[in-house]
């Protein structure tokens, strides 16, 4: 397997080294400006929070949230007509102090924290050595599946969920990407991930691995780990009969297993995307992991405070793996010009997953107390899927609104695949200068949802100022501490604060 | 599509899709790796050295004696039972008419076999003085063996008009009560009882009723075995913390029961035990130093 990658990787550089040589001998007259292009966006973000009730404390709230500016730099080189190179670059500046300390103040980085991002950094060769075939080698992201944000098929990169305002953002990549356009109506895709990459959570799933406290400080409850109610009653009563004010639970860990860097865990996608008519559909596959994390084991050990003797230190340690899959996928999109244009979109994803028994482990002063292991995602294959339509009623009103089973995190765990209704409406007025868009997402299981009102005022052409919110409805707490499913899905906390967003873009 | 190609599909899909089956993440396995439960009693074993002891010739039973009732049952902390051994250590003087043993607390050891420490406690030697001083008799009969009775061994309490069925005082609420006794003279109601974690102090009253079979002299003279059923009960007046202050916690004495009905991992039904072995010149601080080496070594005889 080993070996046969090598050759194959230099197989691949073989080719492209003469297609370069002899395009730079073509187009040996060309200018350098004429060889780039330039674009990106200027954007600013300022959000506030507008609940004091989702937050890690009750009465934690109504503050600024966010203070963000980014400046997106994207160049793509063109040096030949066949070779394309692409790199796009992110400066984002946080906008809130982090200087805690006197020595802080000295530190630019630390009063105006930034980071630089590299979101792509690649290279397209077209017409490697026949004239249906592409390669790209680098950093990328690849978007599958024609839905609209729920894409059970498009597994190959890893979400970047850290903006609750952006479920499209994906965490880039290194890959190898083989492109063969044998027919007209044939494209074939394939890719190799040599590393995985896990996906970006949002700052409010730390919630869900909280230790809950009440209004004393005093401990309340653990984070549900998916075992069994019964056992989570025996563990609960195990601490129940100890005095919660006389527990101090010492920085409790969520650890990330990540798997090892051995070629046997890449990932390795194909599709094949066929085009028919007003009918495009793919086939596809993709092996490597779940890119969210899943809990497999839970650590609590519990001993005597050394200096306070009427205190028990608890030590608290989740581990979170990726578990392997294999998934086989199915997309369609289908302009039905015979019917009112409406166009209808669907994907079906069949997961094949690795089994993952959780296992919990109590100690104190070394001794077992307790140790239970229970079933957490079976192995049995399940389905995750997308479908519905939109419909254009006229130049100012459009409507999109889809089923999903399985959300993007969901993952057959105890908690299981739920249902979802998402839906979007879009009105435009004033010659498309002023937009209104409505979205939501409602869970019929539990009755949960969210939705996000966006106001978009065009001010001149790619200058937009945005006014928008997210906001959460349901249960924020469990409706049963011990049970691992019984959370609202989309009204936990743990998915996100209520906030109001004031943004200004432009873009070149 | 003819067969071949089908064929070739199907073999390409099951190299596909059969890597899965052998598939699995075992957090059991993943813990082992990291925080192992060490396999064994969590208590130390401990090497225990037999204590020889001269044969008493004698042709009546009067004399002295050593005695250890072991209970074996469960604790309950948190809901959850704990697997317990109580060991009961008395110096034991059967008079010159072979009527009657009189009973001479010494020690009693408790100990929690699967190594949980929460709810553990220890006597303080206030209170072992306070009971060894409150002797007790057990019955004689025929001048050859223990006769089955019902004894109930009260900690704390006088005065109790029936002490096998009368209702004694359980909860803060009944610190009233005229029967709750400070045994150990320390000024707190009841007799205090050291808690080791979490830290503290127990004022508390106890009863342990043996109901006990008939006790059968051995061939050689030296030893009487019988067994018993123990019913502890333990009410608890008050309790403070380590730092002195009222616990409300620590006030729960945790509930213990027996349950030598109860079939071990091996199958057998273990009663609980007394056992009285003739001895000479033995004193309390004597017996708690030898007691393993004499009533132990043959339960790990036994055991091998």
């Amino acid at each position: 397997m080993r070996k046969s990658l090598i050759l194959t990787v230099i197989f691949l550089i073989s080719l492209i080294i003469p297609q370069t040589a002899a395009y730079a001998q073509d187009d040996g007259e060309k200018k350098w400006y004429d060889m780039i292009d330039f674009q990106g966006y200027l954007e600013s973000d300022l959000r506030f929070i507008v609940d004091d009730w989702r937050g890690p404390t009750d009465g934690d709230g109504y503050k600024f949230q966010m203070n963000r500016n980014d400046l997106d730099l994207r160049l793509g080189i063109t040096p030949f007509e066949t070779v394309r190179a692409v790199i796009d670059t992110r400066l984002r500046m946080y906008g809130f102090s982090e200087a805690d300390t006197m020595q802080g103040l000295n530190s630019r980085e630390t009063v105006d924290p930034f980071a630089i991002y590299l979101d792509e950094a690649y290279v397209h060769v077209q017409a490697l050595g026949w004239e249906g075939l592409d390669l790209k080698v680098g950093r990328m992201v690849q978007n599958w599946g024609t839905a609209d944000q729920f894409n059970p098929t498009d597994n190959v990169s890893a979400r970047d969920l850290s903006d609750p305002l952006d479920s499209f953002a994906k965490v880039p990549n290194q890959m190898v990407e083989i492109d063969l356009y044998p027919a007209d109506w044939l494209t074939l895709n394939f890719i190799w991930v040599p590393v995985f990459k896990p996906s970006m959570l949002p700052p409010s799933a730390n919630l869900g691995f909280a230790i809950g406290y009440d209004q004393n400080g005093c401990f309340k409850d653990l984070p549900t780990p998916p075992l069994k109610v019964e056992y989570m009653e025996e563990l609960m009563n195990m601490f129940g009969a100890i005095d919660p004010c006389s527990l101090n639970f010492i920085d409790p860990q969520m650890q990330i297993v990540s798997p090892d860097l051995k070629i046997e865990n890449s990932q390795a996608a194909a599709k094949a995307k066929f085009l028919v008519g007003p009918l495009d559909f793919s086939l596809s596959y993709y092996y490597g992991r779940w890119s969210f994390p899943v809990p497999a084991t839970g650590y609590a050990g519990v001993d005597a405070n050394a200096e306070d003797p009427n205190m028990l230190d608890v030590k608290y340690i989740v581990q979170l793996v990726y578990p392997r899959i294999h998934v086989a996928g199915f997309d369609f999109s289908y302009s039905a010009d015979w019917f009112f244009d409406v166009g209808f979109v669907g994907e079906v994803a069949v997961f094949f997953p690795e089994k993952v028994d959780f296992a919990l482990r109590a100690f104190q002063g070394g001794s077992p107390i307790f140790d239970k292991m229970n079933n957490n995602v079976p192995k049995t294959p399940f389905v995750k899927a997308t479908g519905g339509f939109d419909y254009t009623f006229t130049s100012w009103l459009y409507w999109n609104t889809m089923y999903v089973r399985g959300f993007l995190d969901e993952f057959n765990d105890i908690y299981g695949i739920h249902n979802y209704i998402v839906m979007a409406w879009e009105f435009k007025f004033l010659e498309d200068e002023l937009q209104f868009r409505l979205a939501g997402v409602f869970g019929p299981d539990d009755l949960s949802g969210s939705f996000q009102p966006r106001i978009t005022w065009i001010v001149v052409p790619s200058v937009e100022l945005f006014l928008q919110g997210q906001f959460y409805f349901g249960d924020e707490d469990s409706t049963n501490p011990l049970d691992f499913r019984a959370k609202d899905k989309l009204g936990w906390k743990p998915v996100g604060r209520n906030i109001v967003a004031l943004k200004a873009r432009v873009s070149w | 599509m003819n067969k071949i190609s089908f064929t070739y599909m199907l073999l390409a899909a099951l190299l596909v899709f059969a890597p899965a089956c052998g598939w699995g993440i075992d957090g059991t396995e993943m813990l082992d790796e990291k925080w192992p439960i060490i396999d064994g009693d969590a208590e130390l074993e401990e090497e225990i050295e037999a204590v020889e002891l001269e044969a008493i010739e004698g042709d009546t039973l009067a004399g002295q004696w050593l005695m250890m009732v072991e209970f074996t049952g469960t604790i309950l902390i948190a809901t959850l039972p704990h697997p317990i051994v109580i060991r009961d250590l008395f110096l034991v003087n059967i008079n010159e008419e072979q009527t009657a043993a009189e009973l001479t607390f010494c020690d009693q050891i408790q100990a929690i076999t699967d190594g949980f420490s929460m709810g553990a406690t220890e006597n303080p030697q206030a209170l072992k003085d306070a009971l060894g001083e409150a002797r007790f008799s057990i019955e004689i009969a025929n001048a050859k063996k223990v006769a089955a009775q019902k004894i109930a061994w009260l900690w704390g309490l006088k005065d109790v008009s029936d002490p096998i069925n009368s209702d004694i005082p359980m909860t803060p609420e009944d610190a009233a009560d005229k029967r709750i006794w400070d045994q150990d003279k320390d000024d707190n109601p009841g007799v205090t009882v050291h808690i080791l974690a979490p830290p503290g102090y127990r004022y508390m009253v106890r009863r342990a009723i043996w109901d006990m079979s008939e006790g059968q002299l051995s061939e050689d003279g030296q030893w009487i075995e019988g067994t018993a059923a123990i019913t502890i009960e333990q009410g608890a007046m008050a309790a403070v913390d380590g730092e002195g202050n009222p616990s409300t916690l620590l006030t729960s004495a945790a509930p213990i029961a027996d349950d030598t009905e109860v079939p071990n991992e091996e199958g057998k039904v273990l009663p609980n035990t007394y056992r009285l072995r003739r001895v000479s010149g033995y004193d309390c601080e004597k017996m708690i130093a030898n007691y393993k080496g004499i009533f132990l070594i043959e339960d790990e005889a036994a055991e091998e």
